[in-house]
């Protein structure tokens, strides 16, 4: 199962990218929306994208636009977002993502959702 | 007031030749004191070379006070016609030689009776340009060396402790005993420095048990201790590091350090203890604001917000600050009620209508109609004859927020009555969110040719803008 | 005869002297003051978290206003940029100011334009509105744009500031490139305003001539190929770095430079807005909001952000670079002989007692009075016997007190952003430094005098400003 984690801060993706590998996925990580697309033009075939919706430049918002409007792709997105921005996780459920979870997040949380959205998507 | 101006500027210009001159001051004294002995001495001829002779001396010396040496010369020769035994301008005589052979016809003359001061003083200067210019070109190159490496290696030492607190917090069986290789990065004050910094990162996001465990290796590694030092520190910047550390790991040792700081007269270190404040001060986290009275500007508003928000902390009912005597304070507890909806609150908004402040009675417009508030809406009514411009706009749009059937008529009297432009677009804008009644009314004005209704009309009903 | 050239020579002599000493400590007291300021705004801002504060709900709202005037080779790019600031709740607005190219067309079709009914208020007066446009696409519903009849860029920026909804504007040229987080960071004085009201903001702008480029983003920082704005990195170090930051903690700035400024739009509206009678709407804004402020007996703050949050192409050819000189002469002199009033007026405090002057010494007088000196001493070399050693010494003292301020210059701009990366380039700017008191500052001092000769034979244009544009800009330098 590949994993695709576009997150701009360092250390949450570290976290990320560590959890999910001790789950036994695998990992690819893109620091912003721009790499993400760049990513998946060259390469795609992944499994999920797990996407922070506010970066500096390319955004989340753009980055699951284009997966969705351009790729014509439906892989399951699941995306990361602050507390309080109802408004935008709206705007991004719109746009076709799956499923959010807030920072601060809870690795045990995540590492759930994740694994219920690829069981759906299989099923 | 042109006087007035004028005056000034000759103070002004007279105050800075005085410092100039301040230096010469000295050298000027001797002169005259030297000129005054110089005449006494000749005071026993004085008299005799007659009126003619005074004059002219007079004149020299004045010439030569302000730096006409060649007048004063002139006029020197003059008087030593008359009488050529004077050693007091024979002195005067051998000063200005002096003078006009280092400075004849020079670019620039100065009135320096020692001119080699000034010419000393700009020597030294233009060694020390050069040399400083040389001190910096070589603190930047052996800076950038340094940072470089510096930077490079706290890169690796970051990374390092990164993958070892990830796979310490994620570990299955990890937690019951601090691993060896981060135990041994906690022993030197450098690399334990670089560790806090990612500790507190990696805890920026994190909540539930991964959050926990990171804290009990805060606290195992003694880290704590760090964090206090870093709090009494007097050094407003590392005071503030201390502040943010103790917060996230929430430590509340220090809180009496932190409270005290709550009326610190530093911006920052204030704003920084009342953040702390809201995280660790358990019974009443905002009780600092009874007690504040600076300014509780809109970015600490903000600030404290994010962090209830972030770190999904409780919050008291904000009404309590509604009477403060700090308007900020109102302002900020007005703001509260809104975003978190505390309904408990919404009777004692309504007083705030009629607050001495427009300021106040703006954002409490705004809160209500943001609020829907329907009940409102008579007290708005009748307040709108005597508010201010702006917060008519306000009594309008919130208007718009909440429909209702009682004040379309009012509308209709503020788009018909009223000359200003905005006020019309801002009643047409309400009418129009009026629910089908209001369309309705807006298309029977659309067709009458009175006034300007048609063009306000079209711009509200154009969806695509706004 | 004689005591006339002595009365002359002593005014001359006293005047230069205390003139040199004033301009010199102006000097150093200014960059030690910015030092300070320097140091503890980056301590405090060190501790920020913009990314997550900025997207909270109690932001205030921000209209980004950009004029363009015949950009058709940039705007598509410029655009998008300004779309994707980094910040959550503005409006762009584009004013077309009556461009006679396809600069109009361009936008239309990359943004799929249509005209809405827009109800124009012409609150500040300003040419006449062709139309204003949306996007039909809901993706650039930030989007306003507003064509009109030519009026230059004052008057294009009114019809910005009259169609903006939002509290606070913000002024760009459309062909600068703004720093993502710019609004992030200008917006923050404005929140932090406690009983003194913040009227406006601006912040340090940067040389973009050969700079990597793409889609109207800044991709990698380069120091200048070319002598000329290599030159000009250093004057703009200098003057945003040492100069402009210790007025902007001082509270006495003059100007928020017109390639990026944010102001409060009701007091810009009260004041009447840009005024498009000057060449220098920028300088001349501030000064009215200053003096409207006073004037009301009201407590405000003019805040100078030392972030760099704006990228701009300065002129490579010595013709270009002299016009814009030119022009920066004439709306220096128009904008303080229009508020004459403040010099020395008690009522305006620092205003009237430090800036006011400071400019007027500085930017207006300064070259005018080099020039006299130069003439002077060109008559004292024909008509008498200069002294020559004496002379000598005093081109060595300013020639290395030049120097000096620009390796300090260097200095500030590594201890800040450390944004030039090679080593190479450090002695590059210190040679520039070197080099610019010979080559550079007679120029400059030329072209403020023909300023200053054609303010007064009543010149009023801007005088034409060819862009080299950043497409060809990227290509050359990628060579």
């Amino acid at each position: 199962m590949k994993i695709l984690i576009c997150e701009d801060d360092l250390m949450t993706l570290k976290a990320l990218e560590h959890k999910l590998k001790s789950e036994g996925y695998e990992t690819i990580i893109a620091h912003d929306g721009k790499q993400a697309i760049d990513f998946l033009n060259k390469n795609g075939g992944i499994d999920l994208l797990l996407t922070d919706l506010h970066m500096p430049l390319t955004g989340g918002l753009e980055l699951i636009a284009y997966v969705r409007s351009e790729l014509k792709s439906n892989i399951p997105i699941v995306m990361l977002t602050r507390v309080g921005l109802e408004d935008t996780v709206l705007h991004a459920f719109e746009l076709g993502a799956d499923d959010y979870i807030t920072k601060p997040f809870s690795p045990e949380e995540l590492s759930l959702r994740i694994k219920r959205l690829l069981i759906k998507v299989k099923s | 007031m042109i006087i007035d101006r004028v005056t000034y500027i000759l103070f002004f210009l007279i105050l800075i030749e005085g410092l100039i001159n301040v230096s010469a001051q000295a050298n000027y004294q001797d002169s005259i004191v030297n000129s005054q002995q110089s005449i006494s001495e000749d005071s026993n001829f004085y008299k005799s070379y007659g009126v003619e002779y005074e004059i002219m001396l007079d004149k020299a010396d004045r010439a030569y006070r302000i730096g006409f040496y060649k007048r004063a010369k002139r006029f020197y020769e003059k008087a030593s016609l008359i009488n050529p035994t004077s050693s007091y301008i024979k002195f005067q005589l051998k000063k200005i030689r002096e003078r006009s052979t280092n400075f004849r016809n020079s670019l620039f003359y100065f009135n320096f009776d020692q001119p080699d001061l000034l010419i000393k003083s700009m020597s030294y200067l233009i060694g020390y340009f050069i040399v400083s210019m040389l001190i910096i070109l070589i603190l930047i190159l052996v800076n950038r060396e340094r940072m470089d490496s510096d930077e490079k290696r706290k890169q690796q030492l970051r990374e390092q402790y990164q993958s070892l607190l990830v796979d310490y917090l994620f570990a299955e069986d990890s937690i019951t005993r601090v691993p060896a290789e981060i135990a041994k990065i906690a022993a030197s004050a450098f690399s334990r420095r670089l560790l806090i910094d990612q500790m507190i990162d990696l805890s920026v996001n994190l909540t539930g048990a991964a959050k926990d465990n990171l804290r009990t290796l805060y606290f195992k590694l003694k880290l704590d201790n760090d964090s206090l030092v870093k709090t009494y520190s007097r050094r407003w910047h590392v005071k503030v590091k201390g502040f943010r550390e103790l917060a996230f790991m929430d430590i509340t040792d220090a809180n009496d350090e932190i409270i005290r700081c709550l009326h610190s007269r530093n911006d920052i270190v204030r704003m920084e203890a009342q953040m702390a404040m809201v995280r660790l001060n358990h019974d009443d986290p905002f009780g600092f604001l009874d007690h504040l009275e600076k300014p509780f500007t809109q970015w600490e508003q903000l600030s404290v917000y994010e962090t209830i928000m972030f770190h999904n902390l409780s919050f008291p009912q904000f009404d309590r600050w509604l009477i403060s005597k700090n308007k900020s304070v109102v302002m900020f507890a007005l703001r509260m009620i809104e975003v978190f909806k505390q309904n408990e609150a919404y009777s004692n908004l309504f007083y705030m209508l009629v607050n001495e402040d427009a300021e106040i009675r703006h954002l409490t417009i705004k809160v209500i109609g943001n609020l829907k508030l329907k009940d409102a809406l008579p007290h708005l009514k009748r307040l709108y004859k005597n508010e201010t411009y702006e917060n008519c706009l306000a009594i309008i749009r919130a208007m718009a927020k909440m429909p209702d059937e009682s004040v379309l008529n009012f509308l209709k009297l503020v788009l018909d009555k009223e000359d200003d432009v905005q006020l019309q677009i801002e009643a047409a804008m309400a009418i129009n969110n009026q629910g089908e009644t209001g369309e309705l009314a807006l298309q029977k004005l659309m067709n009458s040719d009175y006034k300007n209704y048609q063009i306000i009309i079209k711009h509200v009903i154009d969806k695509r803008i706004s | 005869m004689d005591i006339v050239f002595e009365i002359i020579q002593f005014i001359v002599n006293h005047f230069i002297l205390l003139l040199t000493v004033v301009l010199f400590t102006t000097y150093v007291v200014l960059g030690f003051l910015s030092a300070l300021a320097l140091r503890r705004y980056l301590r405090k801002n060190s501790y920020v978290d913009y990314n997550s504060i900025i997207l909270a709900p109690l932001t205030p709202a921000v209209t980004v206003i950009a004029p363009a005037y015949n950009e058709e080779k940039t705007i598509v790019d410029n655009i998008r940029a300004l779309l994707s600031l980094y910040y959550n709740n503005f409006e762009v607005i584009v004013v077309n100011d009556g461009s006679k190219d396809d600069t109009f067309k361009k936008i239309m079709e990359a943004y799929d334009l249509e005209r809405v009914n827009y109800f124009f208020d012409y609150r500040i007066p300003c040419e006449r509105i062709r139309g204003v446009y949306k996007s039909k696409n809901r993706s650039f519903k930030r989007l306003t744009v507003i064509d009109k009849a030519n009026g230059g860029k004052a008057d294009a920026l009114n019809a910005g500031i009259n169609t903006s909804k939002n509290p606070l504007i913000c002024c760009i040229d459309v062909d600068s490139i703004m720093e993502p987080d710019a609004l992030l960071k200008m917006v923050k004085p404005f929140m932090e305003q406690t009983d003194r009201k913040v009227i406006g903001a601006g912040g340090v702008i940067r040389i973009a001539n050969s700079c990597d480029i793409e889609g109207g983003q800044i991709k990698r920082i380069m120091i200048p190929d070319k002598f000329l704005p290599r030159l000009q990195v250093l004057e703009y170090t200098r003057a945003f770095l040492m100069s402009r930051m210790a007025w902007g903690k001082m509270n006495g700035l003059l100007i928020i430079s017109g390639a990026l400024g944010m102001f409060d739009k009701e007091i810009v509206i009260a004041c009447g807005g840009y005024s498009p009678l000057t060449v220098g709407e920028d300088m001349e804004l501030v000064v009215r909001m200053r003096r409207y402020m006073s004037e009301k007996n009201e407590k405000y703050e003019v805040v100078y952000i030392p972030d760099p949050l704006v990228w701009t192409e300065v002129p490579s050819s010595l013709k270009i670079l002299g016009r814009q000189r030119n022009r920066w002469t004439r709306g220096t002199i128009e904008s303080l002989i229009k508020h004459r009033v403040l010099f020395f007026n008690p009522k305006y405090g620092i205003l009237g007692f430090l800036s006011y002057p400071y400019w007027m010494l500085f930017e207006w007088l300064a070259p005018i009075i080099e020039f006299i000196g130069l003439v002077y001493f060109i008559l004292l070399a024909i008509f008498g016997q200069p002294n020559w050693s004496f002379f000598l010494l005093l081109t060595a003292f300013v020639y290395t007190f030049a120097i000096s301020m620009s390796t300090w210059a260097v200095l500030f701009e590594e201890m800040t952003y450390h944004k030039y990366e090679k080593k190479r380039d450090v002695f590059k700017l210190v040679l520039t430094g070197i080099l610019e008191p010979i080559f550079f500052h007679p120029l400059t001092v030329y072209w403020s005098i023909r300023g200053n000769i054609d303010y007064l034979r009543g010149v009023r244009t801007w005088g034409k400003m060819d862009r080299e544009g950043f497409k060809n800009n990227s290509k050359t330098s990628k060579k």
